[in-house]
C-alpha cells in the first residue's frame, strides 16, 4: 500500500503521516504543492492520494483535476479547511473519493482511511 | 519523466492495483455527508445574527470564539476557556503570531497570538514530539493552525464572496502587529492548561448591506 500526501505544511503532512501510520501504512510519499505532487505521482504507483486544497503553484483542486485527466481513478481524499457546499460540489464534479474538512478529530480521518487503505 | 505511453500505461496500472478499494460513497452521499457536517457548526447565536447583524467585528468575534475552541479541541485535545473579551487590541503578545486575513464582503485580519509553551505543547499534539525550541516546523504548525482557526471561522460566517488569504507567522516577544487605521478591533483571551492564548481580531463593517 503506497500512499501520496499533497499539502504545504509539514505539520499537516506528519499528522496525516501519523495517521496512516496508524493504520498500518508506512509507504509515503510526500509533495509541498500540486505540482510537485503530480510529479510524484506520474513517477511511480499509488493506491491513494491525500491532497489539501489551498496550496502555492498548483491547488488540490487542479492536482485532482490533473489526476483524473490523465485517466487515473485512484482513489482522492480532500482534507482542507473549505467546507463551503460550492466548493464541494466542485471537487466532486472533479472526481474526488472523499472529503474531509478541518479541524478534524484525528479519529475521523483513521476512519476515512480505514475505507480506503488495504493493508 | 518517461514518455506519454509509458505515462498512461504506469497511470492504468494504478487503477487496477487495489480493485478492492472503490469508491465506496456516491457524489450525493459525499456532498450531503459535508453538508450536515457544516449544518452542525452552524450555530444558533450565527443563525440569529445572519438575520439582523451586520457583517463585522461582533459576528466574527463570536464566530472565531467558536471556531479556536473547536480547532483546538478536535486537533490537539486541548480546552480553551474564554477568560475575558476586550474592545480593542491585545495589551500583551507572546512569543508567536500566526496572522491570516479575509478579504471581499468583509475585511479582517486575525491574529493568533501563543506563547511557547502552548505553541510547544500544540505541537506535541498534533506530532507526537515536543519541541525544545522556536524552529522552521513549529512556525509552519503556527501558520496551519491560523489557517485552521481563520478557515473554520470563515465557514461559521456563512457568507459568500468571502475569501481567506494564505498564513503570516512572526516571532519574537514583544513584537507590534498594526491593524488597519478604518478596523474595528477585539481581542479574545483565553486560558488553557499551558498557558494563556490571544485572539486578536480587526474587521472593517460591511458598507452596503442588501
Amino acid at each position: 500500500m503506497k500512499v501520496l500526501v499533497v499539502d504545504d505544511s509539514g505539520v499537516m503532512r506528519k499528522i496525516i503521516a501519523r495517521s496512516l501510520g496508524a493504520c498500518g501504512v508506512t509507504d509515503v510519499a510526500e509533495a509541498g504543492d500540486g505540482r510537485e505532487g503530480m510529479e510524484v505521482f506520474s513517477g511511480e504507483p499509488f493506491d491513494l492520494v491525500i491532497t489539501d486544497w489551498n496550496m502555492p503553484e498548483m491547488n488540490g483542486l487542479e492536482l485532482l483535476k490533473a489526476i483524473r485527466s490523465s485517466g487515473s481513478s485512484v482513489p482522492v481524499i480532500m482534507v482542507t479547511t473549505e467546507g463551503e457546499k460550492e466548493k464541494v460540489v466542485e471537487a466532486i464534479q472533479a472526481g474526488v473519493t472523499d472529503y474531509l474538512c478541518k479541524p478534524f478529530e484525528q479519529d475521523e480521518l483513521r476512519d476515512k482511511l480505514d475505507k480506503y487503505v488495504a493493508v | 519523466m518517461a514518455g506519454p505511453e509509458q505515462f498512461h500505461s504506469r497511470i492504468r496500472a494504478q487503477t487496477v492495483r487495489n480493485p478492492q478499494v472503490t469508491a465506496s460513497m456516491s457524489a450525493d452521499d459525499l456532498l450531503a455527508q459535508v453538508m450536515q457536517r457544516n449544518d452542525k457548526i452552524q450555530s444558533p447565536v450565527v443563525v440569529a445574527a445572519e438575520q439582523s447583524a451586520p457583517l463585522g467585528i461582533d459576528r466574527l468575534s463570536e464566530c472565531m470564539r467558536e471556531s479556536a475552541l473547536s480547532v483546538f479541541s478536535k486537533m490537539c485535545g486541548i480546552e480553551l476557556t474564554l477568560s475575558e473579551t476586550i474592545k480593542g487590541p491585545s495589551p500583551v503578545r507572546h512569543a508567536l503570531s500566526g496572522i491570516v486575513g479575509m478579504s471581499g464582503a468583509m475585511k479582517a485580519t486575525t491574529v493568533i497570538n501563543i506563547s511557547e509553551e502552548l505553541a510547544f505543547a500544540v505541537a506535541e499534539a498534533f506530532t507526537g514530539e515536543r519541541p525544545t525550541k522556536i524552529d522552521s516546523d513549529l512556525i509552519d504548525l503556527i501558520g496551519e493552525l491560523a489557517n485552521m482557526v481563520g478557515g473554520n471561522a470563515k465557514e461559521r460566517l456563512s457568507t459568500p464572496s468571502l475569501s481567506l488569504g494564505l498564513p503570516t507567522v512572526v516571532t519574537g516577544e514583544g513584537h507590534c502587529i498594526a491593524f488597519s487605521p478604518d478596523m474595528q478591533l477585539s481581542t479574545l483571551q483565553f486560558d488553557t492548561p499551558h498557558g494563556p492564548l490571544r485572539i486578536e481580531l480587526g474587521a472593517s463593517e460591511q458598507k452596503n448591506r442588501s
